[in-house]
């Protein structure tokens, strides 16, 4: 090919990837640069009405974070949640959607449906659902632990339970889309397969272990990078259900920033802890690819 | 070893009745082929042997044993699948392996069993690779292997050969009939092919809408089928079969007036009577002789040695298919004499049953 059709090609290539291309600097490559440059400001309320008093403030903000015992706070909880709320949610998801994937369960599409429909629900309506539900008098859920002589437990007052009562309504809000993504894994798995091991004499968790697992395990991975993400993002619950408390006991690291950036108007600050949130996040996905690389999984 | 008796097997799916009451009785050390159209119930009926699908009504036993209510690992069975289903992160050892080490079997007596079905089916250098790395025919050893080294009273195969190429699927042919002669074990095969029911059976049942159409060994099926469906679906080209009236003593009119003879064993048979006749494309001769009909030749398939000759009589006649050994003296075109040897025709009633001149089932 000449050279004349080459740079044709090549121009042909860029023209036909460009408005994707934009829509990923627009909304993606911009931003992230800008807060990543922002995070490195005093960028306030003042700056918002006019720039001449953004100041360059170089690492003052990561350093005052860094010296701030409530971002550690917010540090630990999420990292809580990632810890406790990765395993529960992944492992919720898999069992549930093993459960309407079954042959013997009747009514199947209902329970799709019914399992999937928390996930499409409206958070705020459902969050006053759950207050009620976890309200230590009158709530279903302690009433349910009372029949198997559990004391009362003040779910959204005590800082002890709080952090739970959060996860298990995070976990009963998601794992419906994870089950989908989940069922339809499921089913690709080779029928064959699992009756050859039947055969074999291999009992239930036997076939799960060595069957279903293996052969889902890109799915797994998936669903936990997806899951994680989803944990050190953790906003929405802890800001309808409780705002942070009882004693900040369920501030995560996005509710911070969110505080830092959108209450007090620290721009600047607020954009060093989404920096940071990202580099975790960045951390934690690739130990996890890492870990399935060597487990075979991808 | 043990022999196997499926009795009166029902199985229905929602308002399908899939098994319409299937019996079988397979001996002790038998190589029986299952052979039927898609959609007979063959592998239905496999996969209840195995304890994969619970029948609606009837017995399984192996041996003296009732086994229709056991799970499929207590059936003393083993199964090798169309797919072969090998555990894909496991290596061959372990696939090998996997039965006995659920059995909780010893280390040493699990490398023994692996090691001696290796060697019986010659993959002893396979044993570190995963089944990605191997390719269908290794696979297929593979699932043999496993199957082998459980060591079952009855071996179960659903279409094993059909994932392979046609060359392949030859030489497995005969390693099955060697693996079957040295192990002796008890086998039940199922099969849509027909050439894989002739070659390895030592005896075939043709199984058509879950019912069992006609039991016997590859020869007996072959030159005394019990009606059309199992003549035509035994041996190719297909069995011609046309449809005649009887108007004498020995001899039947063709649709197209002709006059043919019929075998002696067939009589007494009433004139005006329907009747079918069959003929092998291979018992058909071509060459004058007294009683042949003309057919103009409308297309030749050659095979190398063997050519198929697709005939045509006068207008309202049927096409037949001949074979013979083909020394390329014949074109297209060409109009031949055709002869339907008395003895070599099968006789079949209006309802499709073989008349053979005496009684039978």
């Amino acid at each position: 090919m000449s050279a004349v059709g080459r740079w044709r090609e090549a121009r042909a290539g860029w023209v036909m990837s460009a408005p994707a291309l934009a829509a990923i600097a627009v909304f993606f490559a911009i931003p992230a640069v800008a807060s990543l440059f922002l995070s490195f400001t005093d960028f306030d309320i003042y700056a918002l009405a006019d720039s001449g008093n953004l100041r360059f403030v170089g690492l003052q903000n990561y350093q005052r974070l860094v010296e701030n015992p409530l971002f550690w706070k917010a540090m630990g909880n999420t990292l809580w949640f990632v810890a406790f709320g990765v395993p529960f949610i992944v492992t919720l998801s898999l069992f549930a959607a093993m459960l309407v994937n079954s042959r013997w369960l009747a009514w199947r599409p209902v329970w799709r449906v019914a399992l999937f429909a928390p996930y499409v629900t409206t958070l705020v309506a459902t969050a006053v659902v759950w207050r009620y539900l976890l309200h230590t008098r009158y709530g279903l859920v302690n009433y349910l632990l009372s029949l198997f002589g559990v004391a009362p437990i003040d779910w959204l007052g005590s800082p002890h339970a709080s952090l739970p009562a959060i996860l298990i309504f995070v976990g009963w809000k998601t794992f419906g889309y994870n089950m989908i993504i989940f069922l339809a894994a499921l089913q690709t798995v080779p029928r064959e397969l699992e009756e050859a091991a039947r055969i074999d004499g291999a009992g239930w968790f036997m076939r799960l272990r060595h069957v279903i697992l293996p052969a889902i395990a890109p799915t797994v991975l998936l669903v936990s990078v997806l899951t994680v993400a989803g944990m050190f993002q953790l906003f929405a619950e802890p800001y309808v259900m409780t705002q942070g408390g009882p004693a900040q006991s369920t501030v995560t690291i996005l509710y911070f920033m969110y505080e830092e950036g959108f209450k007090w108007w620290n721009l600047g600050s607020g954009a060093a802890v989404a920096f940071l949130l990202f580099l975790c996040i960045l951390a934690v996905t690739l130990v996890q690819l890492r870990l399935a690389r060597k487990g075979g999984a991808i | 070893m043990a022999g196997l008796s499926i009795q009166a097997a029902r199985k229905s799916f929602g308002d399908t009745e899939v098994l319409k009451g299937v019996s079988i009785d397979v001996a002790d050390g038998e190589f029986t082929v299952i052979v039927g159209p898609s959609g007979c119930g063959k592998s239905t009926l496999l996969r209840a042997v195995a304890g994969l699908e619970e029948l609606t009504g009837g017995r399984i036993l192996i041996g003296e044993r009732d086994v229709t209510a056991f799970a499929p690992s207590a059936r003393g069975i083993a199964m090798v699948f169309q797919s072969y289903a090998l555990y894909p992160h496991l290596t061959v050892f372990e696939n090998m392996a996997f039965g006995l080490r659920i059995a909780k079997a010893d280390k040493d007596e699990i490398a023994r069993q692996v090691k001696r079905a290796a060697d019986i089916l010659n993959i002893d250098g396979l044993l570190d690779r995963k089944p990605a790395a191997l390719s269908g025919g290794q696979r297929q050893r593979v699932a043999i292997g496993r199957a082998i080294v459980r060591q079952p009273q009855i071996f179960l195969f659903d279409e094993p050969l059909s994932n392979l190429d046609a060359d392949l699927r030859v030489r497995m042919r005969y390693e099955f009939a060697a693996l079957h002669r040295t192990l002796g074990t008890t086998t039940l095969y199922v099969t849509h092919d027909q050439v894989e029911a002739m070659t390895l059976a030592d005896r075939i049942i043709v199984l058509r809408d879950g019912q069992v159409e006609q039991v016997g060994t590859p020869r007996d099926l072959y030159a005394r089928p019990a009606n059309i469906f199992v003549a035509q679906f035994l041996g190719t080209p297909r069995m011609n079969v046309v449809p005649v009236t009887v108007s004498g003593a020995t001899q039947a009119a063709l649709a197209d007036g002709r006059v043919i003879a019929l075998p002696a064993r067939a009589a007494p048979l009433a004139p005006g009577t329907r009747l079918s006749v069959g003929v092998r494309p291979e018992d058909i001769a071509i060459g004058a002789a007294p009683g042949a009909l003309p057919h103009r030749i409308i297309f030749i398939e050659r095979l190398g040695g063997l050519a198929t000759l697709h005939l045509q009589g006068p207008e309202g006649s049927e096409p037949l298919a001949c074979q013979l050994r083909d020394d390329g003296s014949l074109v297209e075109g060409d109009v031949v004499p055709v002869q339907l040897p008395p003895d070599r025709l099968h006789i079949f009633d209006t309802d499709g049953r073989a008349l053979y001149g005496e009684a039978r089932e």
